[in-house]
């Protein structure tokens, strides 16, 4: 099997010990066995430099991890020449930065004239660290935002904003003093393809490499990381919540994407929502391809098993016990929106008094949300006191909660296997793991309609609008009335998510996508000893094959016509 | 399902994207109706709720036209645009028509977004509208409910309008409204600004709004109810449409937490310095001990003592400015006496070495000047950032620095001044008589050199110049080693013109001044410190923190919102 060298560009997380443990990366190396890989990863604080690795397999030939949090030790003083150049290429940035207010933006063209000859003089001479932490770094950002043109927020200001754009920018610039681009030795130039696991930080090197080398980009962006960098740039982030150092942070980031999403040969969002995001900031619609996260679905299917030996298929119309309960899974935080899920409930209860309800906590809720937890917890107690059979017995309240990893629910699947029916309540999501978990456990689904959560379930469950108690109610006892609906959902949930959310859909979706990519970008010049895949045009392989043109020789096949 | 509200609210349950709640069938009047009204779009002038488009009937999102509403004319249906009046009076219409069917139809409107996904689901099939009309007609018995409407066009198909389409939470309210003959809010978008005004105020730009509007749930399905094509656009409007306050100056930032702890390890180098005059009443051997530990626990001190606090520095001092600070000090203790040995004696050192009490008091002056020059330099520090804050250029900051340089600097040189004065006023107190007066003046001159020299240094490698620091103490260093060496290079037979120069110097009417050595070295270093800080510290960058609450926040580890990496 042909082998490719991928680069795979990672900000925090994967692969470092510390940080979300992002699964899918790991598959995906895993997955992919018959390629190299070698990491570039960004680590973005201290802790995370020094928690180490996780165990990478033999086909991750090496792992380059250059920090983000601190400067890097290599970086020199700039001499007389390589301060001009700097001075240039730096002016030519912030003024692509500082220009131009909403709307339409002008400037992209200069914004990465500047950052590409910042990347080329960082080639050269090191990192641009110390030449931004120095006066004339302030001294160009200050002519630049009072350049005519500049947006007039920035116009006016002061020189301690100034200088904290440009400790921003410092750290935003780091990704181009890492070495990852001179010719040999751990560098960028050997790869066949650039893997950008997210937009943002980690895309840059592969913009760079492409720039150099012409190294074909593939950016993933599971969650916008533009979108991610607003969330956390409110209002006190930088300077006191200064408005003219967020315009100027949040023109870098907004103009690094939109070159991203420019510049990379596919861009692979996670979802529709993603997607959104990319078209909204300049991508062509040719090179977005939605691939679908995957997830472990061996974990579920005994859920499945179970359900499907246990369940009664709806003739006999008799519900057990297990199937008149509906399943909450998630952590008990405003978002999830329990609180309307407990009101649905009593409204359930009224219509349907063997309905019981299930809320599996799958992991404590931020410290900031702790109390809407006990707030939950009240609320149902206040609504569902204990119920019993008859006067001898002991009572239990209809709604029970527990969290995964007790004994009684080892697991999430075992948590979606407690009932019959799987609620998702929030009003606030991204990508709904959990209803997709629940898919695969076979389950049939209400959930609101929120986020990629209608894109996701596509017909194989039922959405209901957020905040809506009621409808939420009368869609979770339409299903809990009529079991033969639910399995029948169920079926199809689970066919739908094997389908589409499988962790080898995704892995397989990648590989096609490296090769395909691979097949449009001309060879590299440094043949590997190994065979290369589409090293040659495949008339090469002709006996009676025309002689190739000179200047075609080594280059790989031209695709007329192909959309490049 | 049996009461008429229940009935009514029914609709609501049957949603996009899904199946439906009980799968009766769909009547051919009402296909008939859904497809009418596929093929032509929502009835453009609809008086009637009856065939309700989600933006037209859309009583309380009707609104003025407001100007800054990029991207969403399109979005618009004719009516809504061209008058904005006409939905209440349509609401009332509709009301006084039958008010039943006005309800419902209100609440059934909202569907037109959904419906396209609907469309698309695997196995979804539109919502059979029978479901929940059958329940509904006890409550709405009035022909009316079911009856044509005559102004409707497609809504003239007889069926019942509330359950043509499915419908959204939001439209729960304007049920309500149109039976309780209220007014919904003229412009939608101006309540949510005010739900979202502090997202809005401080957004730099409109993605920030779709950003933050997205955190609070607000989706495409959402923005159309807004009359947008999607959350971007409507945060376009919200953006343009919202007044923000000038730039406001960056709020100051609190003051360095003062510890106790840096204040006492200031104080510390003063106990040494009292050591080092408590010696200057003995001879001998025990006077030599007790300087050394008093020199010693001053070195200590200083060194505990700049680790926090203003004096601390960063990175980047080279290893030998320690060296060079402690040769200074020992030069300041024993200098004098050396070179008194060396230019007088002829068979070299070797008498005890003795320190003067002019020369232990001009220390201990020094030692008590540590904390005052911590706290000049921490009221620099932070002056010179209050100035980051205020000035709008870099010039106007250097005209604001310049004079605090120079006040930090002048408070320094006094406060070494009135101590070395009190030092010198101090001697007779303690039954010692000062024997040499100008002698005496020459070292308590170069202790204030020293002073001075070491201050510059330290301020300097604060603020980010450790080499400049450096070589200004090596400087003097290299300045006092020469004077030695040419001294002692002076006594070879024929380069005796060597040691004229600092002969010379030391050379006063009443005897030798050796002190005016160090003060010449140390007070030439400083003043070239100063000159070079005068350049350096007037900079905006030298004023910059590593640490402070200006530069950017740590990168947070991914979110849960980027939901498949995990």
């Amino acid at each position: 099997m042909f082998s490719l060298r991928i680069g795979l560009l990672a900000e925090g997380g994967f692969p470092f010990a510390a940080g979300e443990s992002p699964g899918w990366c790991d598959r995906l190396v895993r997955g992919l066995a018959h390629h190299e890989f070698d990491v570039f990863a960004f680590a973005v604080d201290a802790a995370q430099e020094s928690s180490g690795l996780v165990p990478l397999p033999p086909q991750v030939r090496a792992v380059h991890v250059a920090p983000l949090w601190r400067p890097a030790p290599g970086e020199r003083r700039y001499g007389r020449a390589e301060r001009r150049r700097f001075a240039e290429h730096f002016a030519e940035l912030a003024g692509a930065l500082a220009a131009g207010a909403a709307g339409e933006e002008p400037g992209q063209d200069r914004f990465a004239s500047g950052l590409y000859g910042l990347a080329e003089l960082a080639r050269e001479a090191g990192g641009p660290g110390r030449a931004l932490r120095a006066e004339q770094a302030v001294r160009i950002l200050e002519r630049a935002c009072r350049a005519p043109g500049a947006h007039p927020v920035v116009r006016g200001a002061r020189v301690a904003e100034l200088l904290a754009v440009a400790a921003h920018l410092d750290r935003a610039l780091r990704p181009l003093g890492t070495g990852w681009y001179a010719e040999g030795g751990a560098s960028l130039a050997a790869a066949d393809l650039c893997h950008a696991l997210s937009g943002g930080p980690a895309a840059l090197p592969g913009l760079l490499a492409r720039r150099f080398f012409g190294t074909p980009l593939l950016v993933t962006e599971y969650g916008v990381r533009l979108r991610r960098h607003y969330l956390e740039s409110g209002r006190g982030a930088y300077a006191g919540g200064s408005v003219t150092v967020r315009t100027l942070v949040a023109a870098f980031h907004r103009r690094l994407a939109a070159e991203t999403y420019a510049e990379a040969e596919l861009v692979t969002p996670g979802n529709a929502h993603a997607r959104r995001w990319a078209l909204r900031l300049g991508a062509e619609g040719h090179r977005l391809r939605t691939v679908y996260p995957g997830m472990d679905a061996a974990r579920f299917t005994e859920a499945d098993d179970a359900a499907a030996a246990g369940s009664p298929t709806g003739e006999d119309g008799a519900a057990g016990a297990d199937d008149m309960t509906l399943v909450w899974a998630g952590r008990m935080e405003p978002a999830g929106d329990l609180v309307a899920l407990l009101h649905a409930f009593a409204e359930i209860r009224r219509e349907e008094p063997a309905a019981h309800l299930v809320v599996a906590e799958t992991g404590p809720p931020a410290p900031a949300h702790a109390g809407y937890r006990d707030h939950c917890r009240a609320l149902a107690a206040q609504l569902f006191p204990d119920e019993a059979a008859d006067a001898h017995a002991v009572g239990a309240s209809p709604v029970s909660f527990a969290e995964v990893g007790e004994p009684a629910l080892p697991d999430r699947a075992a948590a979606y296997a407690a009932g019959g029916v799987a609620v998702l309540s929030s009003v606030v999501a991204g990508f709904p793991v959990g209803l997709v978990e629940a898919m695969f456990c076979g389950r049939a689904t209400v959930s609101t309609d929120v986020g990629a959560v209608r894109e996701v379930i596509g017909g194989t469950g039922l959405v209901v609008p957020p905040r809506n108690p009621r409808a939420l109610a009368d869609a979770c006892l339409a299903l809990l009335r009529d079991p033969a609906r639910r399995a029948r959902l169920g079926a199809a949930a689970r066919a739908r998510a094997m389908e589409l959310f499988s962790a080898q859909r995704n892995v397989g979706a990648f590989g096609g996508i490296y090769l395909e990519l691979a097949s449009r970008a001309p060879a590299t010049a440094q043949a590997p000893a190994l065979p290369h895949p589409f090293a040659h045009p495949p008339e090469a392989h002709l006996l009676a094959a025309p002689a190739p043109e000179r200047d075609r020789v080594g280059a790989g096949p031209v695709l007329e016509g192909a959309d490049r | 399902m049996t009461d008429g509200p229940r009935a009514t609210s029914d609709p609501r349950t049957r949603l996009p994207g899904g199946e439906t709640g009980e799968p009766p069938r769909p009547t051919p009047a009402e296909d008939l109706a859904e497809a009418l009204e596929e093929a032509f779009g929502p009835p453009a002038a609809a008086p009637s709720a009856a065939a309700p488009s989600d933006r037209g009937a859309d009583a309380d999102a009707a609104r003025p036209a407001s100007p800054a509403a990029p991207g969403k004319a399109g979005d618009r249906p004719p009516d809504g645009r061209a008058a904005p009046a006409p939905p209440e009076g349509r609401e009332q219409a509709a009301d006084t028509l039958a008010p039943p069917a006005a309800a419902g139809a209100t609440a059934a409107a909202g569907g037109p977004a959904a419906r396209p996904s609907a469309g698309a689901a695997a196995t979804g099939h539109m919502p059979p509208p029978a479901a929940d009309s059958a329940p509904a007609a006890p409550a709405a018995p009035t022909p009316a409910s079911a009856g044509p409407h005559p102004q409707a066009g497609p809504g003239a198909v007889p069926s019942d309008p509330a359950g043509l389409l499915p419908t959204t939470s939001a439209r729960a309210p304007a049920r309500g409204r149109a039976g309780g003959g209220r007014r919904g809010p003229a412009d939608p978008v101006r309540g949510l600004m005010y739900r979202h005004r502090d997202l809005c105020r401080d957004a730099v730009d409109p993605l920030e709004i779709a950003a933050g509007l997205e955190a609070h749930g607000v989706t495409d399905r959402t923005a159309v109810r807004y009359r947008h094509r999607d959350v971007f656009s409507l945060a376009e409007e919200m953006y343009v449409r919202t007044r923000r306050p000038a730039a406001a100056p960056p709020a100051p930032a609190g003051p360095e937490p003062r510890t106790r702890l840096a204040l006492l390890a200031h104080l510390l180098p003063l106990g040494g310095g009292l050591l080092v005059l408590a010696a200057a009443g003995l001879d001998g051997r025990p006077q030599a001990a007790l300087t050394a530990a008093g020199v010693g626990w001053a070195v200590v001190a200083l060194v505990l003592g700049s680790q926090r606090g203003p004096l601390r520095v960063g990175a980047g001092l080279p290893a030998g400015a320690g060296l060079a600070v402690g040769w200074l000090l020992a030069y300041a203790v024993y200098g004098d006496w050396f070179l008194g040995e060396l230019l007088g004696g002829a068979t070299g050192v070797t008498r005890a070495p003795a320190v003067p009490y002019a020369t232990a008091a001009a220390l201990a002056g020094l030692t008590a000047a540590v904390l005052p020059a911590a706290a000049v330099a921490r009221w620099f520090a932070a002056r010179a950032r209050g100035s980051l804050r205020d000035s709008r250029d870099l010039a106007e900051f250097r005209a604001r620095v310049r004079p605090l340089l120079a006040a930090a600097v002048a408070a320094v040189l006094a406060v070494l001044v009135a101590l070395q004065l009190v030092a010198a006023v101090a001697g007779p107190l303690f039954g010692r008589a000062v024997h040499e007066p100008a002698a005496s003046a020459s070292t308590y001159a170069a202790a204030c050199a020293l002073g001075a020299l070491l201050f510059l240094a330290r301020l300097l490698a604060v603020h980010g110049f450790p080499r400049a620091a450096a070589y200004g103490v090596a400087a003097a260093c290299a300045a006092q080693v020469t004077a030695l060496l040419l001294v002692l290079a002076a006594r070879v037979p024929g380069l005796a013109a060597l040691g004229r120069p600092v002969e010379l110097l030391v050379a006063g009417p009443a005897g030798f001044r050796m002190a005016t050595v160090p003060a010449a070295a140390c007070g030439a270093a400083a003043l070239a410190l100063l000159a070079y800080a005068g350049r350096a510290l007037t900079r905006a960058s030298a004023h910059r923190k590593e640490h402070n609450e200006m530069t950017a926040p740590p990168l947070a580890t991914p979110s849960s919102d980027d939901g498949g990496a995990r």
